[in-house]
C-alpha cells in the first residue's frame, strides 16, 4: 500500500517534538486558540503512517509491549499513504528526520510511547506520549455516543504480593541473540543493578521453569515467580518489580536504557 | 580492532612455548571413551546444539564490542573480586576448574559469592586418594550432589571426615543442573561458547592439566583465548592466554546454569 522512496537529505530543528503533530494553519493573521496549538496526535491506526522523527538516535520503548511494533529507519524518506493527524486521504510527504520510527498498531488498547535520547543522562530528555491504538480496519465514522469502546485495556504490570523495593530479574534462554548476551553481561548492566536496585537475579528459564528448582532461592524471589510466570511471553524478557507491581519487557541489547525509564 | 589488551603479567602459551612446570595438574582422560562424534558426557551435558553457532565471520566485532562493554568474563571476575582457585599440591585440576564454572555462573546469576571446595568433589569420588581425573567425573557429582562451600570443607582437605550428613546435605545448595559439552578440539564451538558469556572447563593433553576458559579474545589477527588457571595467583590474577594449535580442548564442558539459592 505505501511506497517508500529515498528523498533529500532536510533537516529538523533539534529540540523539536520527534511525535507527529496535528497540523495548524500557517497564514492565520490571528493568534490561534489554545485549542488549536499543535499537539501530539493521540491515536495509532492500522493502515496509517505514526512516525517519530528526529534528528539524533532515539530509543523508542512502548509500555505494555505487544500492541504496537516499531521500526527504525533512516532519513529522509518520502512517504506515500494515510498520515495520522491527516485528513483521511492518501497523501505524499517528506518526511526529514535523520531517524524515522514508524509505530505500527498490532492490537488495540493504550499504549505509552517513550522517547529516549540515546546518550541520554538526564530523565528531562525523556518524553512520553499516551497513545490509542486502534489495530482493526479504519473505523467508519461515529455519531456521537457516549458508550465506551469494547476494547479491554491492557493491564499495565502484573500484581504480587509487596516485595517490598525495585529489583530486577533477567530471564535468558537459549533464543538470546549475542547482541542481548553481551549487554547484560556488560558491566555498565551489572553496575547499573547493583547500584539502582535492591537485588537482581538473572536466570536461565529452562532452570527456572523446573519443579523444585527455586526452592532453595530467597522467598521474595519465588513470590516474584509464582507470580510473573503465568504471564510471560516466550523468549527472553525484562521482569521489573516496583513493590507490588511487576512489569514484564522483552530483553533487548538496550536494558539499561529500558531501566532507567522504569526506575 | 588490533589485537586485544593482555596484560604483561598474562602468561602466553602457544605453539612456541614450553609447557608451564610450576603447579600441580591432574587431568587424566584415560576413562574419556567419545562415541562417533567425539562426545563422551552421555546423560550428563547436552550436546553443542546448531543454534549456538557463532559465524566465525562475526567474531572479531563481538570481540571488540564485549571488551568495550566489559562484558568479558575477565571484566566481572575483575570487578567482583573473585580469587583464583589454587588446588595447591592436589592432582585435582579436574574438579578446580568445574567447580570455578560453577563459582561463576552464580556470580552471574547474581547469588552470594561463595567459595567452594574442589576437593568436596573430587576427593569422595577418587576414595580420598590424590589422584587425577577428567571433567565427567566432577560435572556428575556436581549435577547429582554438589559442592561444599570452603568454610565446611577446605578447598584442598582429603579429609574423610569431612564427608558427612551435614555437608552432604549443604552441597544440595550448589549444584550445576545443566551443562553444555563441545567437541574435542572444536574451535568454533569453543568460542561460540565463550561469546555467548559460558565460562568452559577444559581438558589440554598437552599440559596434562583442566583450566577454566573465560574469554574469547583478538590477538595478532586471530582468535585466542584467555583462560584462568588454578595455580592461585598465577600469571595475572590467575589468567593465562593459549592460542593456536594449543588452545583446542581434547575435553570441554560449560555449565549453563547453576542451582539457584
Amino acid at each position: 500500500m505505501l511506497t517508500l522512496l529515498l528523498a533529500l537529505n532536510l533537516l529538523l530543528d533539534e529540540g523539536n517534538s520527534p511525535f507527529p503533530m496535528t497540523a495548524v494553519p500557517q497564514a492565520d493573521p490571528q493568534p490561534a486558540p489554545v485549542a488549536d496549538e499543535p499537539h501530539p496526535i493521540g491515536t495509532v491506526q492500522r493502515e496509517e503512517f505514526y512516525i517519530l522523527q528526529s534528528e539524533a538516535p532515539l530509543l523508542v520503548v512502548a509500555s505494555p509491549p505487544g500492541l504496537v511494533e516499531i521500526t527504525h529507519e533512516q532519513g529522509p524518506l518520502m512517504a506515500r499513504g494515510r498520515f495520522a493527524g491527516g485528513d483521511g486521504k492518501t497523501e505524499t510527504r517528506m518526511l526529514l528526520g535523520n531517524h524515522l520510527y514508524f509505530i505500527d498498531a498490532v492490537k488495540s488498547g493504550t499504549v505509552e510511547l517513550i522517547v529516549i535520547p540515546v546518550g541520554a543522562t538526564e530523565a528531562e530528555q525523556i518524553q512520553r506520549q499516551l497513545v490509542e491504538v486502534q489495530a482493526g480496519p479504519r473505523p467508519p465514522p461515529q455519531p456521537d455516543t457516549d458508550t465506551d469502546t469494547d476494547t479491554e485495556p491492557e493491564p499495565d504490570g502484573i500484581p504480587v504480593d509487596d516485595t517490598g523495593g525495585f529489583r530486577v530479574l533477567l530471564l535468558l534462554d537459549e533464543t538470546a541473540d549475542p547482541d542481548t548476551l553481551t549487554a547484560v553481561d556488560s558491566l555498565q548492566t551489572v553496575k547499573w543493578l547493583d547500584d539502582n536496585t535492591d537485588d537482581w537475579r538473572r536466570w536461565d528459564r529452562s532452570t527456572a521453569e523446573t519443579d523444585g528448582e527455586l526452592d532453595k532461592e530467597e522467598p521474595v524471589w519465588r513470590r516474584i515467580w509464582q507470580a510473573a510466570r503465568p504471564a510471560l511471553p516466550e523468549g527472553p524478557q525484562l521482569l521489573i518489580i516496583q513493590g507490588q507491581t511487576i512489569t514484564v519487557r522483552p530483553l533487548t541489547s538496550q536494558v539499561v536504557q529500558e531501566l532507567e525509564v522504569s526506575r | 580492532m588490533t589485537s586485544s589488551r593482555v596484560s604483561r603479567y598474562e602468561h602466553i602459551l602457544d605453539d612456541e612455548t614450553a609447557t608451564p612446570v610450576d603447579g600441580w595438574v591432574g587431568l587424566d582422560l584415560s576413562e574419556r571413551l567419545p562415541d562417533g562424534e567425539g562426545y563422551a558426557y552421555g546423560q550428563f551435558a547436552g550436546r553443542f546444539w546448531e543454534d549456538l553457532y557463532i559465524p566465525e565471520t562475526e567474531w572479531q566485532g563481538m570481540i571488540e564490542e564485549r571488551e568495550q562493554k566489559q562484558g568479558q568474563l575477565s571484566d566481572r571476575i575483575r570487578h567482583k573480586q573473585l580469587a583464583p582457585l589454587n588446588q595447591g599440591n592436589t592432582n585435582y585440576c579436574w574438579a578446580n576448574a568445574p567447580v570455578h564454572c560453577l563459582e561463576l555462573v552464580r556470580m552471574k546469576q547474581n547469588q552470594p559469592l561463595v567459595r567452594l571446595s574442589p576437593a568436596s568433589v573430587a576427593a569422595p569420588i577418587k576414595h580420598f586418594a590424590n589422584r587425577g581425573g577428567w571433567g565427567r567425573d566432577a560435572i556428575r557429582w556436581l549435577a547429582e550432589r554438589g559442592a561444599v562451600p570452603v568454610g565446611s570443607w577446605p578447598a584442598n582437605s582429603r579429609e574423610q571426615k569431612y564427608y558427612n550428613d551435614s555437608n552432604r546435605e549443604l552441597a544440595k545448595n550448589y549444584m550445576v543442573r545443566e551443562w553444555v559439552e563441545c567437541q574435542p578440539r572444536n574451535l568454533s564451538q569453543m568460542v561460540s561458547l565463550l561469546l555467548r558469556g559460558v565460562p568452559l572447563a577444559a581438558g589440554y593433553n598437552w599440559w596434562g592439566h583442566e583450566v577454566t576458559l573465560t574469554d574469547a579474545i583478538w590477538l595478532d589477527g586471530e582468535v585466542a583465548i584467555r583462560f584462568r588457571n588454578s595455580w592461585g595467583n598465577w600469571g595475572d590474577y590467575g589468567f593465562g592466554i593459549v592460542r593456536g594449535s594449543k588452545m583446542l580442548a581434547d575435553d570441554l564442558v560449560g555449565p549453563y546454569s547453576g542451582s539457584m539459592t
